[in-house]
């Protein structure tokens, strides 16, 4: 990334550098993010290429990557006292709570003791809102808003929706492999989107009831969402 | 539990949780050699959100809703089989739904110890059962229940650990800002047993007015996370009476675990007085910098927790979190994320987490 002790890292030299990482290792991922200056123009460099994907993070979009399991990281540009951008902060995402429009709020992990020697911090949890402008800003710290967002996701082949356990069938099995996977029991399907029976892009209790009123003939066929 | 409602056309799920109380029998051999023991829930109350608003489950008063432990080898109590077989009241009051079963669900499990907390009783056999309107019961079915699994909660959870600190602000290469109006609440606890929420309030430079500093702190339940968890927030320290560049040795807070975010602060007041500690606050690396940290720490009272309203958390347990010296925030949350989402798909190629955000330091291009 060409990180620069005095200055960091540009938000397109990271994308750069996570797609030379990412074909330097073989991962079988994509790059996709949300961003005010590309919006949705591509990133692409020899190694790859990343996809702009809307020129406001928003948090649907980050909503939907934490919902199907892909890693996001969110930069946050700070502002001055008189509101001028001055920089900015890269944290991951480890979680979400989501109360509808009232409130919602991310946990992070969120470097706030940098020195020259290194450091680390535990968890951060902030409320967020979003400005006239429809920029997210972190309430908890201090001033700020989102303006870039990027997720990693393994690249989806081909699968069959409602085929939890991969193995090339719609049968009981299925059902009860999405019973035992919020369980801890079983692994998530993989991909995780083959879990995903009524097509709402989601892996969660409901499809099970879908599935099981499949098989007795009341009610429709699992099919796949447009997830992207 | 873990449960999905249909009553067309609609169709919703959501976990439950919440007190249950068991009554169990003398132990007794049956003539098998096997001791065993009658049970009967004698209450439950078990509440959550769907998207349809707050879901509760209870039992019907009869038929009882009854199990049984038994010793799986005589002489041996663990391990031991146990079953419930409960007759359930389902209600969605935000949509007047009311259901009842007239048939049980079985759930079991193989458990180690009573109670028998962290068993899982799995429903066997996973099916249907159909809900009945109360008001109605010869009626035809107006729904469906599916109850996936009961996990059995852990025991009570220790009182939070709170820490207190006055900020230092550092931008990258610039003087630190020593005791700064922000401030820093750090919460250490162990997972409770469902979605619960810490709120801080503060005794305004000794005025004794009240003012949070931390409204409706979300804490992860040991379903989604089990581990403890140890999380920080940021707050305005001047709401209280910080000064720049004075250092504040204590202050009198109170903190309460609530079930549901209040909209009110607890009153009456019963002041706690925690020492402050000192910290740092320096996280950059985007150009731009470097940035002269200061306040703007949002209004919380803007914030809307009224309900009914569908809570969705998601959280992922054991992210990475890489060490990352002056600017280095981007190859550092890149790491983070690399080698979270690399353990989920099982690759086993990715660099150990220090070389990989060396790696990700070097040129791109």
């Amino acid at each position: 990334m060409n990180t620069s002790s005095a200055d960091g890292t540009s938000d397109e030299i990271m994308i750069k550098g996570k797609l030379k990482l990412i074909d330097e290792l073989g991962l079988p991922w994509e790059v996709h993010f949300q961003d005010d200056v590309y919006g949705d123009n591509d990133i692409t460099t020899p190694s790859g290429t990343a996809h702009g994907e809307g020129t406001r993070p928003d948090w649907d979009w980050i909503e939907r990557q934490v919902d199907l399991g892909q890693d996001v990281e969110i930069g946050i540009t700070w502002l001055d006292s008189a509101g001028n951008p001055k920089g900015g902060h890269w944290v991951t995402l480890e979680g979400k709570i989501d109360f509808g429009e009232g409130a919602r709020g991310f946990w992070y992990r969120h470097d706030t003791e940098q020195d020259s020697t290194g450091g680390t911090d535990s968890s951060h949890f902030s409320w967020v809102t979003m400005r006239p402008d429809s920029f997210l800003v972190l309430e908890n710290e201090p001033s700020n808003y989102i303006d870039i967002v990027v997720a990693e996701s393994p690249i989806v082949g081909d699968f069959i929706p409602g085929d939890a356990n991969g193995d090339g069938f719609l049968l009981a099995s299925d059902v009860t492999y999405l019973v035992r996977y919020p369980k801890g029991i079983n692994p998530p399907p993989d991909p995780l989107l083959a879990g995903d029976a009524n097509g709402d892009c989601q892996v969660i209790g409901s499809h099970v009831t879908f599935m099981v009123r499949y098989f007795k003939g009341l009610g429709p066929a699992p099919h796949a969402g447009n997830c992207r | 539990m873990i449960l999905n409602i249909y009553s067309p056309p609609h169709m919703t799920s959501a976990i439950l949780s919440g007190p249950t109380s068991i009554q169990r029998g003398a132990p007794y051999d049956p003539g098998d050699g096997m001791v065993q023991i009658e049970t009967e829930i004698v209450s439950m109350n078990l509440t959550g959100f769907s998207d349809m608003g707050m879901m509760t489950a209870s039992t019907i008063p009869m038929p009882q809703s009854l199990g049984l432990i038994k010793q799986q080898a005589s002489g041996n109590d663990y391990p031991a089989e146990s079953f419930f077989d409960i007759f359930y009241r389902i209600e969605l009051p935000s949509v007047g739904f009311q259901g009842e079963a007239k048939f049980p669900t079985h759930h079991e499990s193989t458990i180690n110890q009573i109670p028998p907390y962290g068993s899982i009783y799995v429903t066997n056999p996973l099916q249907p059962v159909p809900l009945f309107d109360p008001l109605n019961p010869t009626d035809p079915p107006i729904g469906e229940l599916i109850v996936q699994f009961i996990r059995v909660g852990q025991p009570p959870a220790p009182p939070i650990e709170i820490e207190i600190i006055q900020l230092d602000l550092q931008g990258a290469g610039m003087p630190i800002l020593q005791n700064s109006t922000l401030g820093r609440v750090q919460l250490t606890m162990t997972p409770p047993e469902s979605l619960k929420y810490v709120n801080i309030v503060a005794d305004s430079a000794g005025s004794g007015v009240p003012k949070w500093i931390a409204q409706n702190l979300p804490i992860i339940p040991y379903y989604l996370d089990s581990i403890p968890h140890c999380f920080k927030t940021i707050f305005d320290f001047a709401t209280i009476g910080a000064v720049q560049g004075i250092p504040v040795s204590a202050i009198n807070i109170e903190a309460t675990l609530s079930d549901i975010p209040l909209t009110a602060m607890p009153s009456p007041m019963s002041w706690t007085t925690y020492a402050v500690g000192d910290g740092l606050y320096s996280a950059e690396g985007r150009p731009g910098g470097p940035y002269v940290f200061s306040g703007g720490i949002g209004d919380m009272t803007l914030l809307d927790f009224t309900i009914p309203y569908p809570i969705r958390v998601e959280c992922r347990p054991g992210m990475p979190n890489v060490e990352a010296g002056t600017n280095e925030c981007a190859p550092a949350a890149a790491a983070n994320s690399f080698a979270w989402l690399a353990s989920g798909e099982g690759f086993s190629g990715m660099p150990q987490s220090r070389r990989f955000s060396t790696a990700l330091k070097t040129p791109a291009i």
